[in-house]
């Protein structure tokens, strides 16, 4: 089932975590924070999570670089206080004003905001 | 009183006060109003009181457009007409429906909602619709096993619909009819032409066939066409002694215009909790919501009115395209296709199968306004003839972008709603998301919902009947049907068919007295 599995992964990555204590494996942690957008995945296999990020990055081709992405996400919060939770917390909120300020956008038919569009396209550059 | 006029004597002269001309829902109602006064109602009916297929095939024609239903199937020719068929779905007209809209070409009713509104409570009681209450808030309060869905009302709103029994008039009204002293129905009594004076102002005589052989002339004072909007614009067309080009077509409008409710599944609804909505999709309670938009926002995005239905998604992925299940000639074999591939019959078993883990998610159904067009019409067939010797009506449905434009714009918005109120996500059918795709797709159905051909205006240059359904420059001829809607709406139209026919007794009726005054 789509859904089992995209509430597995979302176990797997929903614990908060401190990135400068815990260096490069909790970079990650929070990098799949970032690239996870948590109310899709309830409905959308990895597959479709990645198509969605490939069509996304097919219209703004200059967003394919998972770095740019990233700070894009993440941008307004400062780097020294990046944890998962705080992180999943900003998503969610930019989500919110998205549709508030309708930047919504419909890719592989799917109507979703521009963040999860790009955490989407995060999710295609670097999930395996 | 019941007249077979197959056993009448040929070339009989039949006169009265009134004749209408169908009875289906619009020429039951009409004919209904007159009951008890002092007038002599002559009410023809191309069929008997039953099925019959000779009778049938009078309605047969080819459909050359948009795919559709064979125009054999699509009604019935008999007493109490579609009704006989119909699904009973009902749901009340928009203010905005009446507006003139810039950005929907040939907007614009001369009449208003007000002017309907008044007679949608006896509407409702011939189509035994229940309590006369559109207000979601009032079933609502009634009954808190319903559930809304949280959307801003300001963007997306619940509009109520009734579930009619279905009425079949033909059965309810049959007694009542032919127990009326001064109403004279008139089976087999198939109008093949309508005559007209000399200077075509006034219409002076029906002339009527059946198989039997029978040729008939009615006579009346008023004439009210109600055989539904294909027939009435053939009868008008054929109509050509007097006027060369048909009764009421000085300006080439009649036929044009055809209308339905494009129907058609356009997407997913996907919650995040497990959540049964009942208010939504529950034909068993009589009543039931659909999603709709509200006007300021059709105004923006510059569409059309539009709703959505909501069905579990399981149920959706097996219903199949009406339009793909609908295409006998006979009409009672293709109802019998209908309801075994229909999702109708599968909806307890599925319900049972998949038990509560159906809510989740919901099948989104979209049926849709489309946008007037004058070449989505009904033709004369320059070849075919029926039985009793009149041309056939081909109909060539035509859809414009406009319409796709709105049910692409509909389920986005629905998708931003639904976003918004962070229950869930909403995905579009594929042709829908598809941007290069200008138009619906071959397989959207329509809902056997016959609008336009004779259409409404104040002006005859944009119009076959003015405000009050009579006939542009003949004084004594009216239409009672949907063929006078000027736009057609979103919800389906025999309520607004019946209100209008209720409008027009009145008018009549004023009318009448007026001139007995004089
Ligand atoms: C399968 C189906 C499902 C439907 N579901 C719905 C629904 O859920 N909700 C809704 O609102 N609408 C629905 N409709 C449409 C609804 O049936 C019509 O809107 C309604 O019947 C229109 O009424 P009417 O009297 O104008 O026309 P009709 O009901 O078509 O009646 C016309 C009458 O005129 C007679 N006639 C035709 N030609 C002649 C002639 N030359 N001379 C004499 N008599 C003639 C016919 O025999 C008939 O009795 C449905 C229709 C079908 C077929």
């Amino acid at each position: 089932m789509k859904r089992k599995k995209f509430i597995a992964i979302a176990a797997a990555t929903a614990a908060a975590v401190p990135l400068g204590y815990y260096g490069y494996q909790k970079s990650k942690k929070v990098y799949n924070q970032v690239n996870f957008p948590a109310m899709l995945a309830q409905f959308c296999s990895a597959e479709e999570l990645k198509g969605i990020g490939s069509a996304y990055l097919q219209t703004v081709p200059d967003e394919r670089d998972a770095e740019k992405l990233k700070s894009l996400l993440l941008a307004g919060i400062s780097a020294q206080k990046i944890t998962s939770s705080n992180a999943n917390e900003h998503l969610n909120k930019k989500t919110e004003e998205d549709f508030l300020k309708e930047n919504v956008k419909v890719l592989n038919q799917w109507v979703i905001t521009h963040t999860e569009a790009r955490q989407c396209a995060l999710f295609s550059l670097t999930y395996k | 009183m019941h007249i077979d006029a197959r056993q009448l004597e040929n070339n009989t002269i039949i006169e009265g006060d009134i004749c209408i001309i169908g009875a289906g829902a619009a020429g039951i109602t009409s004919a209904l109003q007159w009951k008890n006064t002092p007038y002599k109602i002559i009410l023809l009916e191309g069929g008997g009181f039953e099925y019959d297929d000779k009778a049938q095939d009078l309605l047969g024609g080819k459909t050359i457009g948009h795919p559709y239903y064979p125009n054999r199937s699509s009604r019935l020719n008999y007493f109490g007409g579609a009704t006989m068929h119909w699904g009973g779905m009902c749901s009340v007209f928009d203010d905005i429906d009446f507006e003139k809209r810039d950005w929907v070409a040939n907007s614009g009713w001369p009449i208003q909602l007000k002017d309907i509104k008044p007679f949608y409570p006896q509407a409702h009681e011939i189509l035994d619709l229940g309590v006369y209450e559109w207000g979601a808030e009032y079933f609502l309060k009634n009954d808190s096993s319903l559930k809304p869905l949280p959307l801003d009302e300001k963007i997306i709103w619940n509009k109520m619909w009734h579930f009619s029994p279905p009425t079949r008039f033909g059965t309810k009204y049959r007694k009542e009819i032919t127990e009326a002293a001064n109403i004279h129905l008139y089976t087999y009594a198939h109008a093949t032409e309508i005559t007209a004076t000399e200077n075509v102002n006034a219409i002076t005589q029906v002339t009527v066939k059946n198989h039997a052989g029978k040729t008939h002339t009615v006579k009346a004072k008023y004439f009210v066409m109600a055989s539904c909007a294909i027939q009435n614009s053939r009868q008008l067309l054929v109509s050509n002694k007097q006027a060369p080009k048909g009764l009421g077509n000085d300006n080439d409008l009649v036929g044009r215009y055809f209308m339905e409710h494009p129907e058609i599944q356009s997407g997913e609804l996907w919650l995040n909790e497990v959540t049964p909505l009942k208010f939504y999709e529950q034909p068993k309670n009589k009543v039931r919501a659909e999603l709709a938009m509200a006007p300021d926002v059709q105004r923006n995005l510059k569409i059309l009115n539009a709703t959505v239905s909501l069905m579990p998604l399981q149920l959706s992925k097996k219903a199949m395209p009406s339009v793909t299940i609908y295409q006998e000639q006979d009409p009672r074999k293709s109802m019998d296709t209908f309801i075994k591939y229909s999702s109708l019959d599968k909806r307890n078993f599925l319900q049972r199968t998949f038990s509560k883990s159906i809510f989740g998610s919901y099948g989104l159904f979209t049926r849709t306004e489309q946008e007037p067009n004058p070449n989505s019409r009904v033709v004369l067939s320059a070849t075919e003839k029926d039985e009793l010797g009149v041309p056939r009506a081909d109909l060539n449905w035509q859809l414009s972008h406009l319409d796709k434009k709105t049910v692409f714009e509909l389920n986005k918005l629905i998708g931003q709603e639904v976003g918004r109120a962070g229950i869930g996500r909403v995905k579009l059918k594929d042709w829908l998301a598809d941007d290069s795709v200008k138009d619906l797709p071959e397989y959207t159905s329509g809902g056997w919902h016959h609008m336009g051909t004779t259409r409404m205006s104040d002006d005859p240059k944009t119009g076959v009947v003015d405000a009050d359904c009579k006939v542009h420059g003949i004084d004594n001829l009216f239409i009672a049907s949907s063929s006078c809607f000027t736009t057609g709406g979103a919800v389906n139209p025999t309520l607004t068919v019946v209100a209008i026919s209720l409008r027009l007794a009145a008018h009549l009726k004023e009318k009448i007295k007026g001139s007995e005054k004089a």
